[in-house]
């Protein structure tokens, strides 16, 4: 019962949601939060 | 196959939200 569709989707939402955090919190690590979130 | 279909709506669906999102903030001087 696996949706391939479904799987891409999940599959690339993964790492660049990793990605995106990690730069995220090294920018605040780098100079202080200037993000205003 | 499929999969990498679904890999290809999410780099549209994510790429188009982005350049939305930014032409539109742009666009009413919000960034």
């Amino acid at each position: 019962m696996v949706e391939p569709l479904l799987s891409g989707i999940v599959l690339g939402l993964i790492p660049i949601t990793l990605f995106g955090l990690l730069v995220a919190a090294y920018l605040q690590y780098q100079r202080g939060n200037q993000l205003g979130l | 196959m499929s999969v990498f279909l679904g890999y290809i709506i999410f780099l549209a669906a994510f790429f188009g939200l982005a350049t939305g999102l930014f032409l539109g903030l742009k666009a009413i001087k919000l960034i």
